[in-house]
């Protein structure tokens, strides 16, 4: 992130149009993918990047280290994408813990058992959920994700302790 | 193969299918003209709230002036101040008056509707629906009857379903005869500090009982300036039984402006059988 230290020397803000597309080039399709393990319609996981980038671009000149900005970025998506499943009414009509995977959709993923891996990963309560995904697609540290969820690196492993213990019991007849 | 290892595999599997939009950057784009756009649109209307309000004060001030006595006006305040000066020889006294416009609602009050927007709700009904939903997270909760407790306050009670958990949210008209909400409590998720309208730091130490879903209670620090949480966490109740929690949930103030903020500390716990939000417990704070 050497134009925002650069910015900073220069006196100007550092979210200029050019930093924008910097930090989309950097960020954006990492953070689709990582909404994708939350969220099954790729568009909707656009959408809420795309809000997280609004959100952050407009609080712009209040951050203040270049070097949280990926974790802003990745908190301001993971809110978004809970918000969004609070609101869904497809989780309303479709409780069940560990949902058939429906053909047709996400073909490369959604074969055999990473279907069903990937929906009772997406079945774990918020926290546990989140710190998977961000432990095994990002290959975060316990403190980085404590950072980015604003809890504890003692929650932090807690939470992925109860999510791989949740994962094995649900996913038995796979082994 | 181990959880982890199954994990990882069908999450590489997933996410290597997805791609961006092409367009993408410049939907970003759109949206932050769009947003600025709106900036505008507010600035505009608090520019013409401001002058309505100065012809207000001006009006009344004149009034005043006409000798037809004092007037009452909820939504200003007028202090004065008399100065008195001593030279060789010379007293002189001199009165100051300064007119002050005070928002119609007190921004320290409500949690929801934020005093600052211009969403406002005729019912008391309406404004803990409103609440339950797009504040809090339920999804499509059962609100019941409105229980007025004076001739401008009283409790809604709220639901995840008809035979769940009761919520009391308590509701009040204010200043601008509208309605809002105060706060909120049940009895499974007790809040004993920090207490309603107490000044909070970051991190926030809370301290309480609750009896939860393996005693887990969901924490959310909000402030009203944020659209998202600027913190959040939980604190373990244990399970089985209510049972005593203390725990510490990490907020961060950095992304607020200078000066006072308000906002709210919200404590929720899921439904055993999914995710939703089964009750909640909110307070009003100040972010210091």
């Amino acid at each position: 992130m050497a134009f925002m230290a650069r910015a900073r020397d220069e006196g100007t803000t550092p979210f200029t149009a050019d930093a924008l597309e910097s930090v989309y080039l950097a960020h954006y399709r990492s953070l689709v993918r990582l909404a994708s393990l939350l969220i099954d319609d790729v568009g909707t996981c656009e959408e809420v990047v795309q809000d997280a980038f609004v959100r952050v671009w407009r609080r712009g000149p209040t951050l203040q280290a270049d070097d949280r900005l990926p974790a802003y970025l990745r908190s301001a998506v993971l809110n978004g994408a809970r918000s969004h499943l609070r609101r869904s009414l497809v989780a309303r009509r479709h409780p069940q813990l560990v949902p058939e995977p429906s053909p047709g959709a996400d073909a490369g993923a959604r074969t055999g058992d990473h279907a069903r891996v990937l929906a009772a990963l997406r079945s774990l309560p918020d926290r546990q959920r989140e710190v998977l995904a961000l432990r095994y697609y990002l290959d975060l540290s316990e403190a980085e994700i404590a950072d980015i969820l604003r809890i504890s690196a003692g929650s932090v492993k807690t939470h992925a302790h109860r999510g791989l213990a949740t994962l094995a019991d649900r996913l038995e007849d796979l082994r | 193969m181990t959880p982890e290892d199954r994990l990882r595999e069908a999450i590489d599997a997933r996410t290597s299918g997805v791609e961006a939009s092409p367009d993408a950057l410049q939907r970003i784009e759109g949206k932050l003209a769009e947003a600025g756009r709106s900036d505008t649109r507010t600035r505009v209307l608090l520019a013409l709230g401001a002058a309505a309000a100065i012809v207000a004060v001006v009006a009344g001030a004149l009034s005043l002036a006409g000798g037809e006595g004092p007037v009452a006006d909820d939504d200003t305040t007028t202090t004065s101040a008399e100065t008195t000066t001593t030279t060789v020889g010379t007293t002189t006294t001199e009165t100051t008056t300064t007119t002050t416009f005070t928002p119609t609602v007190d921004p320290a009050v409500p949690i929801w509707p934020l005093a600052q927007s211009s969403q406002r709700f005729e019912d008391p009904v309406s404004a803990a629906r409103s609440f339950a939903v797009d504040f809090v997270g339920m999804i499509d909760p059962v609100v019941g009857a409105f229980q007025a407790g004076d001739t401008r306050s009283g409790e809604v009670p709220v639901q995840p379903r008809a035979s769940g958990p009761v919520t009391t949210v308590l509701v009040r008209q204010l200043e601008d005869d509208t309605w809002f909400v105060l706060g909120a409590a049940t009895d499974d998720i007790r809040l004993d500090t920090p207490a309603t309208g107490t000044d909070i730091d970051c991190p926030v130490r809370l301290t309480g009982e609750a009896l939860a879903f393996e005693g887990v209670v969901q924490v959310a620090v909000r402030a009203d300036q944020a659209d998202d949480p600027i913190g959040s966490g939980i604190v373990q109740a244990g399970g089985g039984p209510a049972a005593p929690f203390d725990g510490t949930v990490e907020c961060n103030l950095d992304l607020l402006d200078d000066g006072v903020h308000y906002g709210s500390i919200v404590l929720s716990t899921e439904g055993g059988e999914d995710s939703r939000i089964w009750q909640f417990t909110a307070v009003r704070v100040a972010l210091k």
